[in-house]
């Protein structure tokens, strides 16, 4: 046999490969870098069918050198020796055209591989464990970051999920999945929580077989990812307690997981992810789905199962085609958040900036509107001023930015939920997030949680219509359900839509009146009506279904909302769809407040409560045994509130014509409210008021106004329980 | 101890998960390092080697942005850092990636969860090494 390159250059490079390997050293990882990187370089110039003998020596050369990288062999000195010989072996078959299979180089070569019992195949040694590393563990706030970390990273991997499920030949998506898995694994490493690094590690494993395109991407594997992340997720929440109670850890039964991981192994590579794609276009029902695949199992030889599905008449070949163009061609990625620098600071000491900002800014203003300095005419004073009350109002701007942090994460949260949701409802959904870079207070991030999956929850169930109904409506099978924030003159703006049924509005009437929400008289505008699901009691379901039928209605949205001093509003078109728009603050810090006088204390009313004000007539006013004084405005009767008895300030006997009233609605209900006199509109910094104050019922907080004095707030809920109280 | 590391050098610490680089903060202390700076990911540890004296680069493998083995790529592509000792971090089981980091010239490896007795004898072999041991 000849060499297959009789040429200078192949000899050239085995004599370097022979310098490097005298140099060698066990623990020499550059130098064995060198000498791989080396081999890598020969096998490519090296023609296997031309050689296959040299070919093998120079492809266990590989393995050993590989295995003495990963310190995976027994006798480090007698490979090192191994290389030596077989390079030498390579020499001469360079320099004689002919391979040694015998003679001296050749025998001592496969002694030594003997010795070191590689003669067949490259036996794969697993590394011995790992030695425990807790001695080192002593920093307590190690496992505080690793909760707050992991669960971050957790949920980053849900919404991956979803896309990777969408686009199961992303490899990118896969990464994103398999990272935080493999580093919770490495970090429980180190804390001695075997129990998460052992489900950490089976399921980093799964997913390294999909990196590597060995295993599919299934709904399976998808459910299965998801479950693991649930279960982490739970053992997490079991670690916090644990720390918090001084407790040890409950131990976890991994078995179903396992179970589960070894099913999805054990799937066959070949699923047809095409028939999913069909069933998930609503081309194909699944129930014809699981007959085709039985049929394709019966056949006699492989057959694709779009050939089947088009024989079988069960799908047109025009969609089996897009279903396999989509297939490949799906392979878009998800903008990966930027990662800017950041710092982490304890939410209290920004709270606490916040706090003093507005303070600032309050003080600033009263300096400015101080009378002995105005008077003074000094332009340089006041050009200081203005400059200062600049740069007031931009820091003040800045701190409360500290506390913004984007909604995404609370959006992405709804990715899951509209997954799990959409199983269960058998409806296909498409979820399209709008805005997510959107930034809201952190302190309003859970308090937004719930009404969100409420909303998300009724569009699911009740707006968005079942494929087949959909069908025969002319829409697109999948429903469209969007999410979106934006910003909206000093207001964050949520909006829930979907291209479902709509509103049914005789459904709401019927049912309100059933209820006694509204009398059978009374016009309503559509606007009304569908207002009225927002009415305490109010389910229109007329199955109570698990997913939203759970007793607590919309009311509790509006309520929840309407305490974070925002709206709620509905557009609905029947048949077309809807619209919930969530109208929050962008910080609850700030607070538009009406400031009203009453005796000589002032008081803020935050506008979102305020319906009107006005003086009532005479006439008006009306006093009725066991329901105290009562206020008529345009025909209804509410209840009239007097802050002067409630609070104790001032005449407490003051005759409502001599004195505002404002009409202020809480939880639906309206009462009026009797104050001397409306100061003026503005803006209001929340202070808490302290310990000794809190206990104080009616008041939400305190705010220093515009001449150094302290204003108090007022809760209009706990006014009413306040003036209820006084009745009883 | 006899020893060929100097423990006045400034570590970069590379991982994007803050609790790990901590933990390896900890394990570097233990082992007498006290000059330790941490990056979060492959981009900025650039910029920390562009402006910063460092001895030793200490990263994690899997990493987003910037892969461990892309840092290592920059890191052997620029002739001014050409020759900064890099430990690999990385996990049991991923032996290929520890063959692609050997080839593409880093310093040594250490599998996680590790010692500080593993890791002083890992950096201990890099700077032996170096020395010409």
């Amino acid at each position: 046999m000849t060499t297959p390159l009789d040429s200078k250059e192949l000899i050239e490079d085995l004599e370097q490969l022979a310098l490097k390997v005298v140099m060698l050293a066990e623990d020499d990882l550059p130098g064995l870098g060198g000498f791989l990187t080396y081999l890598d370089q020969l096998q490519e110039k090296i023609d296997p069918s031309q050689a296959p003998e040299a070919r093998g020596v120079l492809q266990r050369q590989i393995e050993v050198g590989n295995l003495l990288v990963l310190q995976e062999i027994k006798a480090p000195l007698q490979a090192l020796e191994l290389l030596s010989q077989g390079v030498t072996l390579l020499l001469e078959w360079t320099r004689d055209g002919k391979f040694p299979s015998a003679g001296e180089a050749w025998e001592s070569y496969n002694r030594i591989l003997g010795e070191l019992g590689l003669t067949e195949a490259v036996p794969v040694e697993s590394r011995p464990a790992a030695p425990s590393a807790d001695a080192f563990i002593d920093d307590p706030e190690l496992a505080t970051n690793f909760l707050m970390e992991a669960q971050e990273h957790l949920e980053g991997i849900e919404t991956q999920l979803v896309f990777l499920e969408q686009n199961p030949e992303d490899l990118e998506a896969i990464n994103a999945i398999f990272r935080p898995f493999h580093t919770i694994k490495g970090v429980a490493g180190f804390l001695n929580l075997a129990q998460i690094q052992e489900a950490g590690h089976e399921v980093e494993s799964l997913l390294d077989a999909v990196r590597s395109g060995n295993l599919p991407v299934t709904p399976a594997l998808i459910d299965l990812v998801l479950a693991a992340v649930d279960l982490l997720k739970e053992m997490l929440a079991d670690l916090k307690e644990s720390l918090a109670e001084n407790r040890s850890l409950t131990h976890f039964d991994l078995t179903a997981l396992f179970e589960m991981i070894k099913r999805v192994q054990d799937t066959p590579s070949d699923t047809p992810r095409l028939g999913e794609i069909l069933v998930g276009k609503g081309d194909l029902e699944p129930e014809e789905l699981t007959e085709v695949l039985e049929k394709q199992k019966e056949q006699e030889g492989p057959k694709r199962l779009g050939e089947i599905l088009v024989e079988e008449g069960k799908v047109p070949p025009q969609k089996v085609a897009q279903a396999l163009v989509q297939q490949m061609a799906d392979t878009r990625t998800i903008k990966e958040t930027q990662v800017t620098e950041t710092v982490k600071v304890d939410l209290a000491k920004v709270d606490n900036l916040v706090d003093l900002m507005g303070e600032l800014v309050i003080i600033q203003s009263q300096v400015k509107q101080n009378p002995k300095l105005q008077a003074l005419a000094d332009q340089r004073l006041e050009r200081d001023l203005g400059q200062m009350a600049r740069i007031t109002s931009e820091l003040q701007k800045i701190s409360m930015s500290m506390r913004m942090v984007p909604i995404s994460a609370t959006f992405r949260k709804m990715v899951r939920l509209v997954r799990d949701l959409s199983q269960k409802v058998k409806k296909s959904v498409n979820l399209i997030l709008e805005g997510e870079e959107t930034e809201i207070d952190r302190n309003m991030v859970e308090a937004i949680y719930d009404p969100l999956v409420h909303l998300v929850r009724n569009s699911l169930d009740h707006g968005l219509e079942k494929p087949k109904e959909r069908q025969a409506k002319d829409k697109s099978k999948e429903g469209q359900l969007w999410l979106r924030a934006y910003h909206k003159g000093g207001n964050i703006i949520i909006e829930i839509e979907d291209d479902g049924q709509g509103l049914d509005r005789e459904a709401i009437l019927a049912r309100a009146l059933e209820r006694g929400l509204v009398d059978s008289g009374e016009q309503l505008t559509p606007t009304q009506i569908d207002n009225l699901i927002f009415e305490p009691g109010f389910s229109t379901a007329k199955v109570v279904t698990e997913v939203s039928g759970r007793g607590v209605g919309m009311d509790v949205v509006r309520q929840t909302i309407e305490r974070m001093r925002g709206k709620v509003e509905i557009h609905s078109r029947p048949g077309e769809g809807s619209l919930f728009t969530l109208r929050l603050p962008l910080t609850l810090a700030i607070i538009d407040g009406m400031v009203v006088r009453v005796g000589e204390e002032r008081y803020i009313l935050p506008t979102v409560g305020v319906r009107e004000t006005l003086r009532p007539a005479a006439g008006d006013y009306f006093t009725v045994e066991g329901k105290g004084e009562l206020i008529q405005v345009r025909n209804r009767l509410m209840p009239l509130m007097r802050l002067h008895r409630l609070f104790e300030v001032g005449q407490d006997d003051i005759h409502p014509t001599e004195a505002l009233v404002m009409v202020v609605e809480h939880d639906g209900e309206q009462r009026a409210l009797l104050v001397d006199e409306i100061l003026g509109k503005q803006e209001i910094v929340i202070k808490s008021l302290g310990p000794i104050f809190q206990q104080q019922e009616g008041l939400a907080g305190g705010t220093i106004l515009g001449d150094g004095k302290v204003g108090l707030i007022l809760d209009l809920a706990g006014l009413y329980e306040l003036e209820e109280g006084n009745h009883v | 101890m006899d020893t060929a590391i100097d423990f006045r050098m400034r570590v970069l610490v590379v991982d994007d998960f803050a609790t790990m680089r901590k933990i390896i903060r900890n394990i570097l202390k233990q082992i007498g390092f006290d000059d330790i700076i941490e990056a979060e990911d492959g981009n900025i540890a650039l910029q920390v080697l562009k402006n910063d004296n460092i001895g030793l680069v200490v990263t994690d493998w899997n990493m987003p942005n910037l892969s461990g083995l892309e840092l290592l790529q920059k890191i052997r592509g620029n002739p001014e850092t050409a020759a900064m000792p890099v430990l690999m971090v990385t996990a049991e089981g991923l032996k290929d990636n520890v063959v692609e980091a050997v080839k593409s010239g880093v310093n040594n490896y250490v599998v996680k969860p590790f010692t500080a007795e593993i890791l002083q004898e890992k950096i201990e072999q890099i700077f032996k090494k170096l020395a010409g041991g």
